[in-house]
């Protein structure tokens, strides 16, 4: 299922009313990579993961997916190909997670038609990559923060595209749940090339896990690349106005981004 | 009231619904409305089981959320227009049968839909049944009936909502 789809934002703006948030926007998405996307809050992150998954309309510029503007796809067919998993999502009352992932499959079946094996497989393997399959016949509403959000992404895996946007997959998670949700999406990465793009808040999570850093300020994309070129001291001071040290992650090689607050307890004398 | 009880019993007959007057004639008439809105209904079942998720994942799920919803709602409109025009407004019972049917029977609306009709047929029924057995050799109109099981029931759901938010 490994196709290399090019997805890039050109001249792109966004914005709600009178507020322009993404101005003349540049963006080119590595395919097969994982890609996550930074920047302080009201940067206009989400809303640029909305537009790339046509959610939203751009009042200018576009999004391309394979050449074309993914407001000119037919919804099935780009739901077929790009999933996205909003910030908080909302289940239904008392829905299982078996019926909660079974929807995912909703793009690839018609009115009326009925569920077909590969349905079934898709569900089932979703599950299993997840280790969701024990939870199957649970209600949703019971799960924990970090099961319910792997049920979601289990739903987003049912839909079997090749590109995933996901909106702070992390947020509301301990540290343990957030490492399970981000481990579980480099393996998906790696094991079945989706190209993954998602918002993070935690920069040295992004370092660690992303391929590919993209860090948004003013608007537009302030730097991009890997890890090591993007989380800099240079950068965390002007996309997030914060004064910083940056040393490599004994654990990972990546870099840490240490920030330094205004109250500065001086180093006990050694 | 109207002086003339023959009027006075037609308006209240709008006020309160009943099956009473109900004949094949007057069925016959928004047959075809019935039809074509439990046609629309069903179709649009697996777009309800999306929008149900939210707007955004229904949108992410390939479905034209505005679209789903207005043909969604134009099968449901079709189904009370032509219903309230035979038997009147019969109340509580839209309110009741689709959250009892959730509870039962889940939340999948290609089940839910076929079944709400189902047991919301049941309830009238047994609610005309019961209207005429309380108050022979009169009887109460179905509305009144359904109007007296329903109001506990919406009240024991909010109720239910509310703590479940807590």
């Amino acid at each position: 299922m490994i196709a290399a789809h090019t997805l890039k934002a050109k001249a792109l703006c966004l914005g709600y009313r009178d507020l322009l948030v993404i101005d003349a926007l540049e963006l080119v998405i590595p395919p097969g990579r994982l890609t996550a996307i930074v920047g302080a809050n009201a940067c206009g992150k989400s809303t640029l993961l909305r537009a790339m998954s046509r959610l939203l309309a751009p009042r200018s510029g576009e999004v391309v997916l394979d050449g074309k503007q993914v407001h000119r796809i037919p919804t099935k067919e780009l739901a077929r190909t790009l999933g996205l998993l909003p910030q908080t999502p909302i289940a239904p009352d008392g829905i299982t997670v078996a019926d909660l992932v079974g929807r995912g499959r909703s793009p690839h079946r018609r009115p009326l038609s009925r569920w077909s094996r590969a349905d079934d497989q898709a569900v089932a393997a979703a599950l299993e990559a997840t280790d969701t399959l024990d939870l199957a016949d649970r209600a949703v509403d019971e799960l924990s923060g970090g099961q319910r959000q792997r049920v979601w992404i289990a739903m987003a895996l049912a839909q079997e595209t090749d590109l995933l946007l996901l909106d702070e997959p992390t947020t509301f998670l301990d540290v343990a749940h957030q490492l399970e949700v981000l481990d579980l999406l480099a393996e998906l990465n790696r094991d079945r090339g989706t190209t993954i793009i998602m918002v993070l808040h935690d920069l040295n999570l992004a370092a660690r896990y992303a391929d590919h850093l993209v860090a948004i300020a003013g608007g537009r994309v302030h730097s991009a690349g890997p890890a090591e070129a993007v989380l800099t001291p240079a950068t965390i001071r002007a996309v997030f106005g914060v004064d910083s040290q940056v040393i490599v992650d004994p654990t990972s090689g990546r870099p840490l981004m240490l920030p330094i607050g205004r109250r500065r307890p001086s180093p006990a004398a050694a | 009231m109207l002086p003339r009880g023959d009027i006075a019993e037609s308006v209240r007959s709008w006020q309160i619904g009943g099956v009473g007057g109900a004949s094949f004639d007057s069925i016959s008439q928004v047959l075809p409305f019935l039809a074509v809105g439990a046609l629309v209904c069903l179709v649009s079942a697996q777009a309800l089981n999306s929008l149900a998720l939210g707007d955004d994942i229904a949108a992410s799920l390939g479905e034209r959320v505005f679209a789903a919803r207005a043909l969604a709602s134009l099968g449901a409109v079709l189904l009370c227009g032509a219903a309230t025009a035979v038997a009147g407004p019969i109340s509580f019972v839209g309110l009741i049968v689709p959250h009892a049917c959730r509870l039962l029977f889940g939340v999948d609306h290609r089940w839910l839909l076929p079944l709400s009709a189902v047991a919301g047929a049941i309830l009238v029924t047994a609610s005309d049944v019961i209207g005429r057995i309380v108050a022979r050799p009169d009887e109460v109109d179905v509305g009144i009936v359904t109007a007296l099981l329903g109001a506990p029931f919406l009240i024991a759901i909010v109720r239910r909502q509310r703590i479940r938010e807590l």
